[in-house]
């Protein structure tokens, strides 16, 4: 009975301090900006619908602080993510330097089963400010970086003008979704009783 | 009794259709039908029960009743909970005459989900009123109770059983899960797809949260699941809040209905003095305090029989709150030269009542512990002048640095840009702090940039804006803001270690108070596996900073800041809230995802005054057990290096007199896996030595020490058996000193009267375990 368990997909929102994650969810969630969120402490999520080829998933977006400092809690919030989002400004060089450190932290505390085919999708945010003046991390450098780590679908979005964050979102979702092999709703479920296997979670585990 | 609508099934499927269909509908008498209607769409209804009734507020006037249904479609079954229409009804079943209010309601609270989303059912029948289902749904959200005016629980549990597979709850046998397949063998069953069980995997998942057929509510609905609360609350927010709150109320009612009861039964509550002295006699034993405790929750229970009925019941306690301490009444607490006379009455007083907002000013600086309560108004005023000067000091180490040397210091740029980025989003709908070019938001950022500078370790972390801005706002003193927060980070440092060994220390201490205060919720927590208490972590961080309005963190804070009761009153705090909710959560069987965003939504949610009450009561019944759970150096506390003898730093050596004291150093020393160094009579030692005569009572002696034993600037603890007038101490420090290293302290198992309660030898604390009289 995978069914539970599939109909929800639990994405990670990862990048330094105050590159937009809570506002990119906020605005792909709710359709809202606003220039007052408080610096995210601990961790939180929303919820979206969405549909994708005529079945409806729940999306569930974590948002994450983003100060270093914390990273040691990820352990408790990164268990059974179906995609990680890693978010850079690309006004702020630095921010995109610690990309790869976000996705390795990552996939040292989520430790996916698979980790080499782990869906991420990057997103290069604030493309607004200044008339994209003050931009310091030019496209093309972003998608050099993507596809060195094994072609990472990327999106360059203003969270908020809300451009093109319904798009990307639809990309993580489908990503996520890819995640769960769908060949597993035909698996046995009474071998695994060890545990460990990703079937095994999925199946038994999923209420935490 | 009403006259139901039988064959209208049209509000079934669309609320907004069916009151264009109203002419179509057929009347029956008829309370309850089983099975084998058909219906054109080729839908089933398999149940359905009149007299269905939801309780929206407070008030016993106001109902709403409705039809339950069950409703077979192709594969998915149903469920359906459809007010009356106000036109149908006399106003008797309302109880209301306001149809328009009575039609919002109606939309509100109409009910349809796929029994696919549904986790639990949690069935009520207590012997008193009504009986009641409450559904939660696998998101984690409850529909309000549904009150069976006519009965007819039990014959819903069994028709779902012939449709759906639910098991009985293994906790609590009135808790039905609905699509739990944590057994192999039920999966497995399961899997078999035996007929006349609904498939759940191929259930459509269109209604998987509450769903409401109105436009209005479907906007309501995206912000229902939203958590975030932006402070300037738009129509939108408002509704989604309204919702929210009429969903609490409801459930708010359903206890407070039976708690009522339970009083009824019991005469008066417990009047606050005979409940102390009552749970007082129980504290000297673990075992009997829990005990006591849980009489309590089985005398509720036996009216109640349902947990989450009873978690209001102990907790009609507490002193009731006093008004704030007041000017006149802070001046009686003065001696002339400004003294505070009485430090411990002050605390308690403040505890109580909190501060007036004028007051505070002065008053949280003592709390804080920049002014010291044996101060006078001369010492202060110079104190405050001094503290000014070296404030401006440290702010210059930064204000110095030029644009070309930041450019080679990455980590000021950093630290800055940290700053920068957090102080514009810190309190901004504060009037102090709101509006562009805020000179507030600039000094805030001066304050903490100066303070990574006069704690360059420690650094920024983010939540030091919210513990500085009240503070700021407070003071209204860019120097004693930066003093007073100095102050407060001496104690909650810690939680911003790198390490999170602060966070990690608290957390582990709640959890063992919730332990002792509140079994059950433990039990749960365990079972659900949340006991990392990772939901709390906001709390804690920034001492419910987040989750109260503005001036009520004033008046949490400078209760928090007495140490009163405890210096963890904030832990008492956390329980005391959980225990109130935890009706919820084991009601609703949370996960961890759930219990979080619960957590997170009860920001500006939670009633403050009575938080306090609650906690000082856990305080008191947790007594000298619960106080025992918090180990030594747990933030708040000061760390454990400063304020008590016998920790040496990490692997420093320990320095031990011979010969008594070789007994005691080297059994230490293997404890503490640090090296022992022999300070030794003259010429035991076989290498090159070097020596420090000193008198005795008796004569001269000296004490030796290896050339090398210790390294310049090792900081050292020294240990011996015996102090009577110090001169072999004083001479071993010495000796050490002249060997480069430092000596922190000393300690010894006897001492005379003279060297008890931390006496100084050289400048350096000595502690003395038993005292001794000759």
């Amino acid at each position: 009975m995978a069914s539970r368990r599939r109909m929800l997909l639990k994405v990670i929102i990862l990048g330094d301090s105050g590159v937009g994650k809570t506002s990119l969810m906020n605005q792909y969630v709710n359709k809202k900006f606003s220039n007052q969120y408080k610096a995210t402490i601990g961790a939180d999520f929303l919820t979206k619908e969405v549909q994708i080829d005529d079945r409806l998933f729940t999306l569930q977006i974590w948002d994450t602080a983003g100060q270093e400092r914390f990273q040691s809690l990820g352990v408790a919030f990164y268990r059974g993510a179906d995609c990680c989002v890693l978010v850079y400004d690309v006004n702020v060089m630095k921010s995109f330097d610690h990309l790869n450190n976000w996705r390795e932290e990552f996939l040292i505390q989520a430790s996916p089963s698979d980790p080499e085919n782990f869906p991420f999708v990057v997103l290069g945010n604030k493309i607004d400010v200044d008339g994209g003046n003050g931009r310091v991390v030019s496209e093309k450098k972003a998608r050099a970086w993507c596809a060195s780590k094994g072609n990472i679908p990327y999106f360059e979005t203003s969270a908020k003008e809300g451009f093109n964050v319904e798009a990307a979102f639809e990309c993580i979702a489908k990503n996520a979704l890819k995640n769960e092999p769908e060949e597993e709703i035909y698996m046995p479920d009474t071998i695994d009783v060890a545990g460990g296997g990703r079937q095994a979670r999925s199946a038994a585990g999923c209420e935490c | 009794m009403q006259e139901p609508e039988f064959h209208d099934l049209s509000d079934d499927s669309d609320y907004a259709a069916a009151s264009q269909h109203q002419s179509s509908k057929t009347i029956m008498r008829s309370d309850s039908v089983k099975s084998g209607v058909s219906e054109p769409s080729g839908s089933e209804i398999v149940f359905y029960k009149d007299n269905v009734t939801i309780h929206p507020k407070q008030y016993t006037s106001d109902r709403i009743s409705g039809r339950l249904r069950l409703i077979k479609q192709s594969s998915d079954l149903l469920l359906s909970w459809v007010p009356y229409k106000p036109s149908e009804l006399g106003t008797d079943c309302l109880g209301r005459s306001d149809p328009e209010a009575a039609d919002k309601d109606r939309n509100l609270y109409t009910i349809k989900a796929s029994l696919s989303d549904v986790r639990s059912i949690r069935r009520h029948t207590p012997p008193l009123g009504w009986q009641y289902i409450i559904v939660v749904l696998s998101s984690g959200l409850a529909y309000p109770p549904l009150y069976f005016y006519s009965g007819g629980v039990r014959e819903f549990i069994t028709t779902l059983k012939q449709h759906v597979f639910i098991i009985r709850s293994s906790e609590d046998p009135n808790v039905f899960l609905v699509n739990d397949f944590q057994d192999p063998l039920q999966k497995s069953l399961s899997s078999l797809e035996l007929p006349g069980l609904a498939s759940l995997k191929s259930a459509s998942f269109k209604n998987s949260t509450v769903s409401m057929d109105n436009s209005d509510y479907d906007q309501a609905n995206g912000s229902v699941q939203n958590s975030s609360r932006p402070s300037n609350k738009n129509k939108q927010g408002d509704l989604s809040m309204q919702v929210l709150e009429k969903f609490s109320l409801v459930t708010r009612f359903a206890r407070e209905t039976t708690s009522s009861l339970f009083r009824e039964n019991h005469g008066n509550q417990y009047p606050y003095e005979k409940f102390l002295e009552k749970h007082k006699s129980a504290l000297n034993n673990k075992e009997e305090s829990k005990l006591e405790l849980d009489v309590t929750s089985q005398e509720s229970s036996s009216v109640a029989s349902d947990v989450s009925e009873f978690d209001r019941l102990p907790l009609v306690w507490g002193k009731q709150r006093e008004s704030p301490l007041s000017v006149e009444e802070w001046t009686s607490f003065l001696d002339n030269d400004g003294r505070v006379m009485d430090s411990k009455a002050l605390r308690k007083r403040v505890f109580y009542g909190g501060v007036e907002p004028e007051l505070r000013k002065e008053v949280w600086k003592f709390l804080l512990g920049f002014y010291e309560y044996h101060s006078t108004y001369a010492e202060r005023e110079f104190l405050s002048y001094e503290k000014e000067h070296e404030y401006q000091t440290v702010k210059k180490q930064w204000q110095s640095i030029s644009s070309t040397q930041a450019k080679r210091f990455t980590k000021y740029r950093e630290r800055k840009g940290l700053i920068d980025k957090d102080v514009v989003r810190t309190d901004r709908s504060v009037p102090y702090y709101e509006g562009d070019d805020n000179r507030n938001v600039v000094i805030l950022r001066d304050i903490l940039l100066t303070y990574s500078f006069f704690n360059f370790d420690l650094g920024y972390c983010q939540g030091m804006s919210d513990l500085l801005s009240p503070i700021l706002y407070v003071m209204e003193n860019e120097s004693d803001a930066f003093w007073c927060f100095v102050s407060l980070m001496e104690r909650l440092g810690p939680n911003f270690n790198r390490d999170q060994s602060g966070m990690h220390s608290q957390l582990l201490a709640l959890s063992k108070l919730v332990e002792l205060l509140d079994g059950p919720l433990q039990n749960y927590l365990k079972q659900a596996d949340c006991l990392n208490y990772f939901f709390c972590f906001r709390w804690i961080l920034i001492q419910f900073k987040r989750e109260f309005e503005f001036d009520e963190i004033m008046r949490l804070w400078e209760v928090l800041w007495t140490h009163y009761l405890s210096e963890h009153f904030h832990l008492y705090m956390c329980v005391a809230i959980l225990k109130r909710y935890r009706g919820r959560i084991i009601g609703e069987q949370m996960d961890f995802d759930t219990l979080l965003k619960f957590i997170n939504e009860l920001s500006g949610h939670i009633d403050l005054e009575q938080s306090l009450r609650d906690a000082e009561a856990l305080c008191v019944i947790g007594g000298e057990n619960g106080a025992a759970l918090i180990p030594p150096g747990t933030p708040p506390s000061l760390p454990i290096e400063t304020d008590a003898g016998l920790y040496v730093l990490d692997d420093e050596p320990l320095p031990g007199i011979e010969a008594r004291g070789f007994i005691f150093g080297p059994p230490i020393a293997l404890a503490l896996d640090v090296k022992f160094v022999p300070l030794r009579k003259p010429k035991k030692l076989p290498g090159e030595v070097i020596s420090e005569k000193y008198m005795l009572q008796y004569g001269k002696d000296r004490l030796e020490m290896h050339v090398g034993a210790l390294e310049a600037h090792e900081h050292v603890m020294i240990i011996d058996d015996f102090v009577a007038t110090g001169g072999t101490l004083s001479a071993a420090i010495s000796l050490i000193k002249r060997a480069g290293a430092e000596v922190v302290e000393c300690a010894c198992l006897l001492g005379l009267p003279k060297f008890k309660d931390s006496c100084k030898l050289n400048g350096k604390p000595v502690h003395v375990l038993v005292e001794c009289l000759m």
